[in-house]
């Protein structure tokens, strides 16, 4: 069953690198998002949520369109082959498209529950802005942030539709566990389906255990709540 | 900032694990053949694939969708040899984009229609219209308006004439369970004794052991339910890729087909 772990090496792997892509940008957005006022601030955090409310096969089909050859970034438009189509690098532009709305709502209300005043009161004392994002408003907003994470990477763990549109689902390159139940379901065979849902079952269930373990509350965070 | 740095390390570690070398890039090899195909026929295109594979130095590459999916694929960016649909409308589709190789469609395979019940039920049926006397609670089969197999359901019932001069579909009229695909109509009938279903021969031959067959759409009597294949026109390799779709219409392959129920069409 070498195939079965291939599949779920890469499914892990896949979700772990788009939650990493997603994280950076979406948590940086977040944080405007919280922090500022600007025109067309609602345009934007409205864009970002879209993926929530399309099904994913038109979330897919949309980023098909734009990669399409003849699409925007397609080679033909832009001269040189990104070469995403078809490959993991698709699965994880699709993962990361479908779990930004769910990393940045998230990091935006966990950066919205810290003071501003405690951030305030760090520049008083001579700290800068970017030592004061990292010391005292990361660190304190780290809960929401984690919690925004563990939701991006489910929710990529779990992604088919975009998924299967923008990168196939092809045995042995770009299938994932939920493409290969899907593919197991279509073709009737219900014991190699099964197989595959309760793995999928076992690594969800190990993947979010895993996390809540390791961001278990702990005392030097419990006594740091804002007042 | 020690549990960011943790985190960052649990990611670090699985990239390494799991590492790129399982992913090999794009099919450069020249002996590679890239087939799109229908995912109902996962199962069946692979054995086949693999009694070619056997006899020739080709390695097949698959990729498994619905045919509509496949069909925006390939008219967004042809990256196959092969398709092969489980809709003449999809295969149309893909032929007015200009993506298939001038004559090199052709019909591979058809299916047919049964009716099915559940293994503790006692219905029984001899003709086709033995189906308006039965008093079945609910017929389950694809959604009429979005799924392929619930249309074809519909036009045959509504062409099986009851004796009181009504169609079939009539009788249906408020027992119908609409699924949103044909193994969900399967599984219904699977679960409960008063619920029959309408679905494809194949889905009932993976399944055989699960539902009983109480009655099969003779083909000459029910819709045509075609499977198209042709090669794609940005093919690098069409000869290898005719070779195989010759190979598709041969007895051995059409052995492998009739175990999972398919029927090789007959005129190409």
């Amino acid at each position: 069953m070498e195939t079965l772990w291939t599949v779920v090496g890469s499914t892990v792997l896949w979700a772990a690198l788009s939650t990493c892509v997603v994280m950076v940008p979406g948590g940086l957005l977040a944080y405007v998002l919280a922090r500022y006022e600007f025109t067309g601030k609602s345009v934007i955090s409205t864009l970002v949520s879209l993926p929530l409310v399309l099904p994913p096969t038109a979330v897919g089909y949309l980023l098909l369109r734009l990669l399409a050859d003849s699409g925007p970034l397609g080679r033909s438009t832009l001269g040189l082959d990104l070469d995403i189509l078809f490959t993991w690098k698709a699965v994880v532009v699709a993962c990361s498209v479908m779990s930004m709305p769910l990393v940045v709502r998230t990091a935006r209300v966990s950066f919205e529950e810290v003071n501003p005043r405690l951030e305030a009161m760090a520049r008083t004392l001579g700290y800068g802005p970017l030592r004061t994002f990292l010391t005292i408003t990361l660190p304190l907003a780290g809960r929401g942030l984690i919690a925004s994470m563990i939701l991006g990477f489910t929710r990529a763990m779990g992604e088919f539709g975009a998924t299967v549109t923008l990168a196939g689902n092809i045995p042995g390159r770009t299938q994932t566990l939920s493409s290969a139940i899907f593919s197991a379901h279509s073709a009737g065979n219900w014991e190699r389906g099964n197989v595959l849902l309760v793995v999928a079952l076992v690594v969800g269930f190990a993947a979010i255990f895993l996390t809540e373990w390791l961001t278990r509350p702990r005392a030097e965070l419990a006594g740091g709540k804002k007042s | 900032m020690k549990k960011h740095l943790r985190l960052i390390a649990i990611f670090a570690l699985l990239t390494s694990v799991f590492g790129c070398g399982s992913q090999s890039e794009s099919g450069a090899d020249p002996a590679t053949l890239t087939l799109f195909v229908a995912a109902s026929l996962t199962d069946v295109i692979q054995a086949v694939g693999d009694a070619y594979e056997r006899d020739s130095s080709v390695h097949i590459v698959y990729n498994f969708a619905s045919s509509g999916a496949l069909a925006q694929q390939l008219l967004a960016a042809p990256r196959a040899d092969l398709f092969l649909s489980a809709s003449e409308r999809w295969m149309d589709e893909v032929e007015r984009g200009d993506r298939l190789l001038n004559g090199s469609r052709r019909t591979l395979l058809s299916n047919s229609l049964v009716v099915i019940a559940n293994n503790g039920s006692d219905y029984e049926m001899e003709v086709a219209r033995d189906l308006c006397e039965l008093s079945f609670a609910f017929l389950a089969t694809g959604d009429p308006d979005s799924v392929p197999a619930g249309r074809y359901a519909r036009q045959w019932l509504e062409s099986v004439g009851c004796p009181d001069g009504q169609g079939a579909w009539s009788k249906v009229d408020g027992r119908l369970s609409p699924t949103p695909d044909v193994r969900a109509a399967l599984a219904q009938v699977e679960g409960s004794f008063d619920v029959i279903g309408i679905v494809y021969r194949t889905d009932y031959i993976a399944r055989q052991r699960d539902v009983r067959l109480i009655h099969e759409v003779a083909a000459a009597d029910g819709p045509r339910i075609q499977y198209p294949a042709a090669i794609v026109n940005a093919t690098q390799r069409p000869t290898m890729a005719r070779d195989f779709l010759d190979f598709l219409s041969s007895p051995a392959a059409a052995a492998l087909f009739a175990e999972h129920g398919f029927t090789l069409a007959s005129d190409s």
